[in-house]
């Protein structure tokens, strides 16, 4: 078993941060609140060192303790939107040159996703991995994770002018 | 690979991603100084906690010094034999031995009143106003709201809980326990108990206080706060198997458990020890400090959500009530495990029936006879079958040596029957003959027999059942264990909103209301079982009767609202929401433990089913 060091904790806060805070904010609204998450988790991972298999495994358990707080804030920002409409937006939204178009409209139905959905789509094509790795992250069954992505897909095909976008990309 | 598996790649892969500054040394110095923080705050925490804990030690400690010096043990036959004449109670009242001595009976329970209110006082407020929650602190037209809200919350939280306190200090102190001398360290050790107990509670309260933070909604804090609690039900296990093996070495009072029936997992929740309690003065106490503690916590938790929730309705315009409530064809299948949650009582009821309820003690106590003190072996056995409407008391009492059986032949039948043997007498002619066979009505004043042989003497007696709907308890817990099934996420098909907080929170409404109509009807039957001795007359002193009964205080309308918000659906909710979760999804390392903690419980109480292995030390001698 491996515990790791807070030497190992800021070689991969160095490594892997600012990939962490982009997969933050695909799942959270806002750069801002991205890099807020990022921060609460290593300041946990920090308090409370995990043991793991191997080092190997610390890039996934970060990367799995990101997703998760990201869902627990995604709820919370439910909760004070509901109550602050009107008074004060709590997103912060990225640079205007921070995504391009295609991208900030891909990012929008993304972000309308449910949060199950968003993040089995989020892991697959923003860190490239597979069904599997996908459902150990998410802590679900690969068959939720396909069922997921399924919907996901269905839901952004029916949204996004994808033989468009696909044109333009070519182009 | 698809046109939209394309656009979706292109559109997410990290080079189309925002970009990100690059990492430099201010920001890990940055994460590094928020632990130290963290850490500062939780050790303040702590000190918090120890403070509290420390007034409680103190309290507790007055309690038992008290008593020290009332160690002379009483002259029983002489007020017995008086009051067989007399046709009145047997044993003087707690009021009585009190005045007797010339003390107001508890007299000290304001001190305790006062001091238990500033712990929790103090947490309390300092956890609410750390949890500013939806009422932001950077929204200045929501200041005001928010120190409204938290002042409110915390005092009522407060409030309950230093009601439950108080209420735990009080029936802790015994005043002829302490008068007996007999029960002087079983009443420090009881105090010792129950100081563990609000130990664990306060650092589990301060140990989740220190995770709220401003911008943390106030939904989630109360949230944490449950669960604190149910994790303080839960380490409460190890804690009390722990003291009461250390105070197994004090041989003199020895409990051996022989309870007959699977249900213990349920009396280690609700009734650890499995029987009844009345204290010396024959008060009925009904309720253990196991029961006392959840309406202690959980009452506080519900003062403060329902409070919360209410204040948050007027100022914010939230809706009060349950949040979540189940959705699409889930419903059913919550709706069903509800059902069975409300059919479980029948069945703990019929489970009950097939067990008549068995419990020996065994206690070796020293007596006074004539001038000299000899040691008797008090032996009783305890079978309780309430839905029958009997319980058999047996006493087996042995001299240790051939001096005291004979100094045991010597002690009249009226000289027996005293508390050091755990005869106790409420003083409305609950003891029964019983050669004769249960028999009711006030003419009935006979209440023992006692058959001398050789080496010991055999004392019988037959009594109503002390709590009649004792099942009560077991089938709530049960029924909030069902309940708490419709609180995973999953089966509700709820889409927002923290699993344990929200839903344990949810369901607590319909906790309260279960809860209330429990009580309401067991508050009626104990008025009818007032007045069963007196033929049922509605004209006699009721007060009087009330007052010498703790057990009436601690059942009164005011102590049930208090506990009832929660107490179901409150503390033990949270815990068996873990345990639940750990059975559909070993992921999460809390709900593995969780699921420990209850493994742990069944094979504590299979240990004791089976091998009769000391597991409960503390009671009153008296049963």
């Amino acid at each position: 078993m491996y515990t790791a060091t807070a030497f190992d904790l800021e070689h991969a806060y160095r490594r892997d941060h600012a990939r962490l805070v982009g997969l933050a904010a695909w799942l959270v609204d806002g750069r801002g609140l991205a890099e807020e998450v990022v921060h609460d988790v290593f300041v946990r991972v920090v308090e409370n060192p995990p043991t793991l298999r191997d080092s190997e495994q610390l890039g996934s358990y970060l990367r799995a303790a990101v997703v998760n707080h990201c869902r627990s804030r995604v709820r919370r920002l439910v909760l004070e939107r509901r109550h602050l409409k009107g008074e004060r937006d709590s997103t912060d939204p990225l640079p205007d040159d921070a995504l391009s178009e295609d991208s900030e409209h891909v990012r929008a139905a993304v972000l309308a996703l449910p949060m199950r959905q968003r993040q089995a789509i989020v892991l697959r094509f923003y860190d490239d991995l597979t069904v599997d790795q996908i459902a150990e992250a998410l802590g679900v069954s690969s068959g939720s994770v396909k069922t997921h992505l399924h919907r996901a897909k269905q839901m952004l095909a029916s949204v996004l002018d994808t033989e468009r976008l696909a044109e333009r990309s070519e182009v | 690979m698809t046109s939209l598996d394309t656009t979706l790649a292109e559109a997410i892969t990290p080079p189309a991603n925002p970009i990100v500054p690059a990492t430099t040394d201010a920001d890990w110095a940055r994460i590094e100084r928020t632990v130290v923080v963290r850490a500062r705050r939780r050790s303040a925490a702590f000190r918090v906690a120890m403070l509290g804990f420390l007034i409680l030690v103190t309290i507790a400690a007055f309690g038992g010094l008290k008593g020290s010096d009332l160690d002379t043990v009483p002259d029983t036959a002489a007020p017995a034999q008086a009051a067989a004449e007399a046709g009145t109670s047997v044993w003087p009242t707690t009021a009585e031995v009190a005045a007797e001595a010339g003390e107001r009976p508890r007299s000290q329970t304001w001190l305790a009143w006062l001091l238990a209110f500033g712990g929790p006082l103090a947490i309390g407020v300092r956890a609410w106003l750390r949890a500013p929650g939806h009422l932001r602190v950077d929204v200045p037209s929501q200041r005001w709201a928010r120190l409204v809200l938290a002042s409110a919350t915390g005092l009522i939280g407060a409030v309950g809980l230093g009601i439950g306190l108080g209420l735990v200090l009080m029936v802790s102190y015994d005043p002829l326990a302490a008068q007996t001398g007999t029960s002087l360290l079983l009443s420090m050790m009881r105090v010792v108990r129950i100081s563990i107990y609000c130990l664990v509670v306060l650092l589990a309260v301060a140990h989740q206080a220190t995770r709220l933070k401003p911008g943390r909604s106030v939904w989630r804090s109360a949230s944490f706060v449950v669960g604190a609690m149910g994790w303080a039900w839960l380490w409460m296990f190890p804690v009390s198997l722990i003291n009461q093996i250390v105070a197994d070495g004090f041989t003199w009072h020895r409990t051996v458990a022989t309870e007959g029936s699977t249900r213990g997992l349920w009396r280690l929740f609700v009734r650890f020890d499995g029987v009844t309690h009345l204290n010396s003065s024959g008060a009925e106490v009904g309720v253990n400090s196991w029961t006392v503690l959840a309406f202690v916590t959980v009452g506080a938790v519900g003062a403060v959500w329902v409070s919360r929730s209410l204040i948050r309705a007027v100022l914010v315009g939230e809706r009060f009530g349950p949040v979540i409530w189940p959705t699409g064809s889930r419903r059913w299948l919550t709706f069903g495990l509800v059902a069975a949650g409300l059919m479980l009582p029948l069945l703990a009821v019929i489970g009950r029936d097939a067990h008549a309820q068995s419990v020996a003690y065994l206690v070796t106590v020293p007596v006074e006879v004539g001038s000299e003190d000899v040691n008797v072996r008090v032996e009783r056995n305890i079978i309780e079958n309430p839905f029958e409407d009997w319980t058999l008391v047996e006493v087996v009492l042995e001299g240790s040596s051939s001096r005291s059986v004979d100094r045991l032949q010597e002690l009249s039948d009226e000289q027996l029957l005293r508390p050091e043997f755990g005869f106790s007498e409420r003083g409305d002619g609950y003891w029964r003959h019983r050669s004769d066979g249960p028999q009711t009505g006030p003419s009935d004043r006979e209440y023992w027999s006692i058959e001398r042989t050789d080496s010991a003497v055999i004392v019988r007696a037959e009594k109503d059942p002390i709590v009649q709907f004792d099942w009560l308890n077991e089938a709530l817990f049960a029924s909030s264990v069902l309940l708490l099934a419709g609180t995973s996420r999953r089966m509700q098909g709820a889409r927002e909103g923290s699993v344990m907080g929200r839903a344990a929170a949810g369901w607590l409404s319909f906790g309260v209301s279960v809860w209330l109509l429990a009580g309401l009807v067991r508050s009626i039957v104990r008025v009818e079982e007032l007045l069963v001795p007196f033929g049922g007359s509605p004209t006699i002193d009721l007060l009087d009767q009330v007052t010498n009964l703790e057990v009436h205080r601690l059942w009164s309308p005011g102590v049930y609202i208090a506990g009832a918000f929660g107490f179901g659906a409150g503390a033990l909710v949270p815990a068996a929401a873990l345990g639940l979760a750990a059975v559909f999804r070993l992921t999460n390392r809390r709900s593995v433990v969780a699921l420990l903690s209850v493994v742990f419980a069944v094979v504590v109480v299979e240990v004791q089913r089976r091998w009769g292995v000391v597991i409960d030390v503390g009671n009153d001698l008296v049963e």
